[in-house]
């Protein structure tokens, strides 16, 4: 059986939700198996009225049955409730492959629910594979694609049943496809009720941590890792005056900004803005590169995005072999022409 | 107050050839996980905040030459270090539950440890969900993502970077935190504490002393390099006539 956990937050699944449940679809239609969806929401979760709702968006992605647990003390960053309560549902259902968002709690939550229960364990699968040559005597088990070595290598595993494993966040994206059998709203969305909690078998039971503040971010771009178009700068930007007119681009380009590590260490960008190995790992439609020569510490934070423009005066910039469109120029130069383009009137198509 | 930062020793490389479906590491150097450096410093920083009432322990395990990352810690300024022998933890085939039951084991054997740091993740296997899992097995809390840290006991309260802002969130001793780099910038090992490394005596622990064996529950099948773009199309001219032909085809392919 293929198992997913989900998050029903704001009356609604997030999109980290969504994925999860993309992810899952892909491993049961190799698998050959339905896809079970244990929705979780953080207190009593949603009303009868909702549910209709809960089960048509379940129903179109193809999943069969549901079951809707509450977590009480389930939050953003405290998973520990989660756990608990999810250790109970995973015990009482038969053996099989779970499959759980990419999300930093998620990740966690995984952690933690495999070690309790002792199941296998794969972070940051990006594709199930078929069966395929060297898993021959190997017994019940799925396999996971991972990227390893920063994406520079993918590694093809097997693991075996009961497991869990979290998918990267980004890698399973799109519509589900639709199945013509598949009538719509006909998902029953069980409230499972029962006993409340497997706590952990350590010597000492972990509390939750206590969430004292949350501050976000200056809202001048979205979040990184929402962004569909992300304008980057390096070392060639110069200095800290460079990423203002780069921030102007950004906006223009209605995106969000980047920084390599040589502008954050240099004191230019903040390290919130770093992309790559040591930063953050981004999948934006568009990604344009400027004044980054194109180490591979940088790559491996943006491999996944669709298409990649490198800017740089100098032709033999790493970059340059890693891109879908390169320009050799003066970034400043090029960073005013695009200004100027782009607030020119042009005629759609 | 003991500290206990975890170790991993990794092949010096983010972008290793291939040979016959397999990473070629022949000839890498080895080093410690970059990552991991970042825990290290925040461990000393403690110390040198708390004075000497904190002990500041190494822990890795892996192949027997994983004591020279212990000995890169001990020259940065931590107190002991402890090596457990464990070279199957060394392979791509590695389960990551019983990664974690091991150091986990290592933690509890040292006895008295009340916080243990590590690194977010490791430079090769780089899937991040190892720090969680060692906290399970110990039935500790955990905190990913550290950007800052305050050891005030019996808490700790730490600074959590996320994608779009910052939280401060606190949790009891024992803990486990995960670190990022933007926590510290780690410092170079002076020449005194690398002589002092040099001569330390490191303990080595078997691993099946700790914990027993695995149930082989993961195999790598192979490694195969991620599909590559095709060849970038460049664009030439004066920066005008790059910008509106760059305008156009990301207008064209529906990008921008």
């Amino acid at each position: 059986m293929v198992y997913v956990a989900v998050d029903y937050v704001d009356h609604g699944l997030p999109v980290w939700s969504l994925e999860a449940l993309l992810g899952a679809l892909r491993l049961s239609a190799i698998a050959g198996k339905d896809v079970a969806a244990v929705v979780v929401s953080p207190g009593p979760g949603p009303g009868p009225d909702e549910l209709g709702a809960l089960s048509a968006s379940l129903s179109a992605y193809g999943i069969k049955s549901a079951n809707l647990v509450a977590a009480e003390g389930y939050a953003p960053m405290v998973v520990e409730p989660l756990v608990d309560r999810l250790a109970t549902v995973v015990r009482g259902l038969p053996p099989g492959a779970w499959v759980v968002p990419g999300t930093v709690d998620w990740r966690t939550a995984a952690a933690r629910l495999a070690v309790r229960l002792d199941l296998s364990l794969a972070g940051e699968v990006v594709e199930f594979a078929h069966p395929g040559e060297g898993a021959g005597d190997l017994g019940p088990g799925i396999e996971v694609v991972r990227p390893v070595y920063g994406g520079n290598l993918m590694s093809r595993e097997w693991i075996r049943i009961p497991c869990i494993v979290s998918v990267r966040a980004k890698a399973f994206t799109g519509e589900p496809e639709k199945k013509a059998s598949t009538s719509p709203g006909s998902v029953a969305v069980q409230v499972a009720s029962g006993p409340a909690s497997v706590r952990g078998a350590g010597p000492e039971q972990a509390a939750p941590p206590r969430v004292l503040e949350v501050e976000q971010e200056r809202q001048d771009f979205p979040p990184l890792e929402d962004a569909a178009v992300i304008v980057s700068g390096g070392r060639g930007l110069g200095g800290p005056a460079g990423f203002e007119l780069l921030a102007e681009l950004a906006r223009a380009m209605g995106g969000s900004m980047g920084a390599s590590r040589a502008a954050v260490d240099a004191g230019w960008a903040p390290y919130e803005r770093q992309v790559g190995q040591s930063g953050r790992s981004v999948s934006p439609r568009l990604y344009l590169a400027l004044g980054i020569s194109g180490a591979a510490q940088h790559l491996a934070g943006m491999r996944g995005a669709r298409a990649v423009v490198a800017v740089n005066r100098n032709p033999e910039a790493p970059f340059f072999a890693r891109c879908t469109y390169g320009v050799v120029a003066d970034w400043r130069e090029f960073t005013e022409a695009m200004l100027a383009e782009l607030a020119a009137p042009h005629s759609a198509g | 107050m003991k500290i206990v930062v975890l170790l991993k020793q990794v092949p010096d490389t983010i972008e290793p050839r291939l040979r016959e479906g397999r990473p070629d590491l022949s000839g890498v150097p080895r080093i410690v996980n970059p990552f991991d450096l970042y825990a290290v410093e925040e461990a000393i920083r403690i110390k040198e905040r708390l004075g000497p009432a904190v002990e500041t322990v190494a822990v890795t395990a892996g192949r027997p030459d994983a004591e020279a990352a212990l000995r890169e810690a001990l020259a940065m300024g931590i107190d002991q270090a402890l090596c457990i022998d464990a070279g199957e933890l060394d392979e791509p085939d590695t389960d990551v539950v019983f990664a974690a039951r091991a150091l986990g084991a290592a933690v509890r054997w040292l006895d008295g440890a009340e916080l243990v740091l590590c690194g977010q993740k490791s430079l090769d296997q780089q899937s991040g969900i190892l720090p969680a899992a060692i906290a399970e097995v110990l039935g500790w809390g955990f905190i990913p993502d550290v950007g800052k840290l305050d050891l005030s006991p019996p808490n700790v309260r730490a600074t959590r970077l996320l994608p779009n802002g910052r939280a401060v969130l606190e949790t009891s001793l024992p803990a486990v935190l995960a670190v990022l780099k933007a926590i510290n910038e780690p410092r170079i090992a002076p020449l005194r504490g690398m002589m002092k490394a040099r001569r330390a005596q490191i303990p080595h622990l078997g691993l099946s002393e700790i914990c027993p064996g695995p149930p082989r529950r993961r195999t790598v099948l192979e490694f195969h390099a991620p599909p590559a773009r095709p060849a970038a199309m460049i664009l030439e001219g004066t920066a005008e006539q790059q910008a509106r032909a760059l305008v156009a085809e990301l207008r064209k392919g529906r990008l921008l």
